[in-house]
């Protein structure tokens, strides 16, 4: 088996019921979602998932349903393929709470909880202001930051708030001034186009720095371990270190997240050539094709799609 | 370019872009719904056809089959010999 990546999900690709076919046709997941379950204060995570109130429309309940899904899913790969030789991990945004989970960093009550309050802040953050997100699809990197810094200058928020792949960066900031940005963009043709992203706020940007501010304290209590397989952050494009980790996931609400970055650091240091991402959507897949075509992809969200990538790697 | 030509090259682009088999990409299947592209893979499969077929395709037009995609371009096209 290759060398591999496990990547776990970020905000975005949630969907009514995700997980629930897992919960109920496997024992080890169901057991998992139970267990994580316990450690939310505020919220039922199985209502969450059944979403007839559209709650994962929210921020605050979206973060902990998809780092719980991702969780049941990572129990089962370790149970069913132990030999799986997992080099590193990365997860987008509040996937980074499932990888450090899983790589023993924290542990899972603890993470949890820290992510159940990560989440609830940011869900007042974002209604703070009216914010956008827009998608500048192959993009001419350095135009788009000089425009954003431009625009910036004049005390607007808005910056790069994710570098997916080399095809695609996200903006994030204030409704007005990305609008101004898509304008801008369009005119230099400094992008081949640019779509305005469904997002309840800009995620990565100033206008979370409450929510960081308050995150502090939450995460410099946690008990923090060494990291069992390396973690590779989104913030610094580097492992996790253990003494920086608190530290590292404060910034990360207010700072861009380097996706093809992290990827391209365990292709040249770990030699990672395959990837497998755990959690609903397998936006993340798509980044990793975009990244480096020569790396092999899986992405499992549910019963039928762990089927097929079990059968697989038992072939080979 | 003739319209089986078209329709070969949208489905290329198509099975690259979103991971599903030539089979699925039929000329009635919904590309969102059939395909389970979200709104950023159909840009990006604009951009590709843009690219390969050296044309402009706008963002809001409304596409949704691949019969709409092809159908599509080839105004694109013909527009362009005029």
């Amino acid at each position: 088996m290759e060398k591999t990546a496990i990547l776990f999900s970020g905000q975005g690709s949630q969907y009514s019921g995700m997980g629930l076919d897992l919960y109920q046709k496997d024992a080890l997941f169901h057991e998992t979602l139970d267990r994580l379950n316990s450690y939310l204060s505020s919220f039922d995570l199985l209502t969450v998932l059944a979403n007839e109130k559209h709650e994962l429309d929210q921020t605050k309940f979206q973060q902990p349903a998809i780092v719980a899904v991702s969780l049941g899913l990572q129990a089962m790969v370790q149970r069913d393929l132990p030999d799986l030789p997992v080099a590193g991990l990365i997860g987008l945004s509040l996937g980074e709470y499932a990888a450090l989970i899983s790589a023993g960093a924290m542990t899972e009550e603890e993470g949890m909880q820290a992510l159940e309050a990560r989440a609830s802040l940011m869900q007042v953050d974002a209604s703070q202001e009216p914010s956008a997100m827009a998608a500048v699809l192959k993009p001419d990197v350095a135009a788009v930051e000089a425009i954003c810094t431009q625009l910036a200058a004049s005390g607007a928020i808005i910056a790069v708030s994710n570098y997916n792949s080399p095809k695609q960066i996200v903006l994030g900031g204030q409704t007005a001034v990305i609008q101004q940005a898509i304008a801008e963009i369009t005119e230099q043709g400094a992008a081949k186009r640019v779509v305005e992203l469904p997002v309840s706020g800009a995620f990565h940007t100033q206008l979370f720095q409450t929510a960081s501010e308050k995150m502090a304290p939450i995460l410099t209590k946690l008990t923090v371990s060494e990291p069992q397989i390396p973690v590779i952050s989104n913030t610094t494009g580097k492992p996790f270190e253990k003494e920086r980790i608190a530290e590292t996931l404060v910034q990360q609400i207010v700072s861009p997240t380097h996706f093809a970055d992290c990827v391209s650091y365990l292709v040249k240091n770990e030699g990672v050539e395959m990837t497998l991402e755990l959690g609903p959507g397998g936006t993340l897949t798509q980044f990793v094709k975009q990244i480096d075509r020569k790396i092999k992809r899986h992405h499992v969200e549910d019963y039928d799609s762990y089927q097929v990538f079990l059968a697989e790697m038992r072939g080979n | 370019m003739t319209e089986q030509e078209i329709l070969q090259k949208v489905q290329d682009i198509v099975v690259d872009e979103l991971d599903v088999e030539a089979s699925d990409v039929t000329l009635t299947a919904d590309i969102k719904d059939d395909l389970d592209a979200d709104s950023l893979d159909v840009f990006e499969i604009m951009n590709e056809l843009e690219d390969e077929l050296d044309l402009k395709l706008e963002a809001s037009e409304d596409v949704r089959t691949i019969q709409d995609v092809v159908n599509y371009v080839k105004k694109e096209l013909d527009a362009q010999a005029k």
